[in-house]
């Protein structure tokens, strides 16, 4: 990419596509939604946004992160068009 | 609590062949209805293997001293099936067994239905015994299904296997 692109990508926004299970599911009151961020913007940074847009009861420590079906580190960057999912506890079995 | 925030994890997308196609080349998969053993005994069917290890968890009248009616699992069917291919592809690595598989299922269930199925074939038995727990143990703590308990008055819970 050259300095002008990147230069013209500053301000740009990436669309994130973020699925819910169970309680947060109950809490955001919906199975998904599309949310737009700037685009350096993190996984802990998504989680705190909606975390306030929707009052989720469970802080951040106490979720794991996956995204595009995969587990992913809260460390990753995420991708324009990136599927995440927050995993609250499990309790198969 | 709506079911509708939840119907995308109340079923899974495959049709029901598929699932057992993947759970024989993958070993796990997630189902959405009861879980055909003979048919998963079947296809760890290995003339190689003295030993078969099977562990069904059933859906159990109570959870410690309150009576359940019934319950509810949600799955992330997608990544489940991810997480799922790994445990197994490590169950094989850190035990002598020849086959692994497991399915889990998500839905509506009853008192007594079988919510998941482990079985292990191997050439002798402990490594069969010992992956058959590591499995389950491993699906409890990282396979993304959720549990929805449901009680006498009707209220309901969420489930938590570290809680």
């Amino acid at each position: 990419m050259s300095t002008i692109d990147a230069a013209a990508n500053t301000n740009a926004t990436m669309t994130i596509s973020v699925l819910y299970f169970a309680s947060l599911a109950d809490e955001a009151n919906c199975q998904q939604e599309m949310v737009s961020v700037g685009q350096s913007t993190s996984l802990t940074e998504l989680y705190e946004q909606l975390s306030q847009k929707h009052r989720f009861s469970r802080p951040q420590a106490e979720l794991r992160v996956a995204v595009n079906d995969y587990f992913a580190k809260w460390t990753d960057q995420i991708c324009d068009g990136d599927s995440v999912v927050f995993i609250t506890p499990v309790a198969g079995g | 609590m709506t079911d509708s925030v939840h119907s995308h994890s109340m079923s899974i997308k495959r049709s029901i062949d598929e699932v057992y196609l993947i759970a024989e080349r993958d070993g796990f998969a997630l189902l959405d209805v009861a879980i055909d053993e003979g048919r998963l005994k079947n296809t760890l069917d290995d003339d190689s293997c003295g030993a078969f290890v099977c562990f069904e968890g059933r859906v159990r009248n109570h959870n410690n001293a309150t009576s359940v009616e019934r319950l509810t699992y949600y799955g992330y069917e997608d990544l489940a099936l991810n997480q799922g291919r790994a445990i197994i592809e490590e169950a094989k690595r850190r035990f002598e067994i020849t086959h692994a598989i497991a399915i889990h299922r998500i839905g509506a269930l009853e008192i007594g239905d079988v919510a998941v199925w482990v079985g292990v074939v191997s050439a002798h038995r402990y490594p069969a015994f010992d992956a058959c727990r590591w499995i389950l143990d491993t699906i409890k703590a990282d396979i993304p299904v959720w549990k929805q308990e449901y009680y006498e008055n009707n209220s309901a819970k969420w489930l938590n296997n570290n809680g």
